[in-house]
């Protein structure tokens, strides 16, 4: 995995996705084709088997085939709609309890397919967001426990209860770290003028 | 509960952008949002936030090619099982006829036919190509055609739906153009030889072409598809120059 390849371009994605709402199944696959590597990425982050992130990427692109009448602009850029839409569903395929995702190893059918992330974790992909989005000063305020809570609850769709196992920590304090973090996260990105796009 | 309450909404607007709202929670904001547009607002401002979390995560990850094969497996799999088996004849008899063409064993008259039959074995066979396959119904009524080069060999194919307002290109095979050059299609019949120009694109794999009118007003009353090689610019009211590949124009419905 890496990150050689750029996101797509939101106005190229958006004329997609008007197309897609009229059923233009070349758009369809325009679409997916520019957006599925990244969007697997997304899966995967949650759940750490490819076999399961592929799952999830097609049960997202049949929601968009569906949905996309109801994209609108005004209510965020195409990539964010397009993220939420896979992120949440694997968000539900791992809380659904069948994946095992992140509590066990994964099957035999997936060792050659997960990609070998190095020593990259949810910590090391928050860090270098916060370095691409030049926060680091305003992000710097927070601990190391509020940031690994913020890394694991965002990447990896963990709950508070599981981020407060995760890092040996009682709930409410779990549920805090997770709110500081996302409280300065967006202080930090309003104070710099930064946008997601 | 008032949700609507600024800082109970940013909080829950938080939580639900993140992904940390039970489900039943989680359902009920849900139906929040179809009725406050202070509350969707809210959610989106999270929801970009957020999405700056991507700018440092893994981007580059290739899924199998079964996927998009199972997408559209789950999508269109009604429209590509009931026509796809009686083409299977079909696709054979045009396998058939292009191999003799492209072996000139074939007189060239008989490369229209074979251009003609490969319209229909596209539509039947590969639909999606020309984008006439639909979720729930058969190919939509289109003007469709299958141009072949002078050699007989498929070069180009264009659809467009009858009553639509645009042309679809796609090469089938490379073609070499100077840099200040576009294709340019052409139709034409015998009750009107004079070339009437439906479009140009510079030579890429597809385009879509915006028609001046609907299809059926340009090309009902037409037999025959030309491309050739023109100068960008001002179009030419004719070809000014030898047609690349023609064939027949033919109504699918």
């Amino acid at each position: 995995m890496s990150r050689s390849r750029p996101a797509p371009d939101n106005d190229e994605l958006a004329r997609w996705i008007a197309r897609v709402s009229l059923g233009d199944r070349r758009a369809f696959e325009q679409l997916y084709r520019a957006t599925c590597g990244y969007l697997l990425a997304v899966a995967w982050r949650v759940l750490q088997r490819q076999t399961l992130a592929e799952e999830v990427l097609q049960d997202a692109f049949v929601k968009v085939w569906h949905s996309a009448s109801a994209y609108d602009a005004r209510l965020g850029v195409p990539m964010t709609w397009l993220i939420n839409i896979v992120r949440n569903r694997a968000i539900d395929v791992r809380r659904a309890g069948s994946t095992g995702a992140g509590d066990s190893a994964p099957g035999d059918d997936d060792l050659p397919e997960v990609p070998a992330p190095a020593a990259a974790g949810p910590e090391q992909w928050l860090d270098a967001s916060i370095r691409a989005t030049h926060i680091q000063a305003c992000m710097g305020r927070l601990t190391s426990q509020q940031r690994q809570a913020l890394a694991l609850t965002y990447y990896q769709g963990m709950t508070h209860a599981e981020v407060a196992d995760a890092l040996d920590a009682p709930l409410g304090t779990a549920k805090a770290w997770v709110r500081r973090g996302l409280v300065y996260l967006k202080a930090c990105l309003e104070a710099g003028g930064i946008q997601s796009s | 509960m008032n949700y609507l309450l600024p800082p109970r909404l940013d909080a829950l607007a938080r939580a639900y952008a993140l992904g940390t709202m039970s489900p039943r929670a989680s359902r009920r904001f849900a139906r929040t949002l179809t009725e406050s547009a202070a509350a969707l607002q809210a959610v989106v401002a999270w929801r970009e936030a957020l999405a700056t979390l991507e700018r440092g995560a893994p981007v580059s990850m290739a899924p199998h090619e079964q996927v998009w094969i199972d997408i559209q497996r789950r999508l269109f799999r009604p429209a590509v099982s009931a026509r796809a088996l009686p083409a299977r004849g079909l696709r054979r008899r045009v396998a058939g006829i292009l191999a003799g063409v492209w072996w000139g064993r074939w007189p060239t008259a008989l490369g229209l036919a074979a251009g003609a039959l490969l319209c229909i074995g596209l539509v039947q066979w590969r639909p999606q190509m020309l984008d006439l396959e639909r979720t729930q119904a058969g190919p939509p009524a289109s003007y469709v055609g299958v141009l072949q080069d002078g050699q007989g060999r498929p070069a180009l194919a264009t659809m467009a739906r009858r009553h639509g307002r645009a042309l679809t290109v796609r090469l089938l095979q490379p073609v070499a153009l100077a840099p200040d050059q576009v294709l340019t299609l052409w139709a034409w019949s015998a009750a009107q030889p004079i070339p009437l120009r439906v479009g140009s694109w510079p030579a890429q794999q597809s385009a879509d072409l915006e028609l001046p009118a609907s299809a059926e007003a340009l090309l009902g009353t037409m037999t025959h598809l030309g491309v050739s090689r023109e100068v960008a610019g001002p179009p030419p009211a004719q070809p000014t120059a030898p047609l690349w590949a023609q064939g027949p124009c033919a109504k699918v419905w």
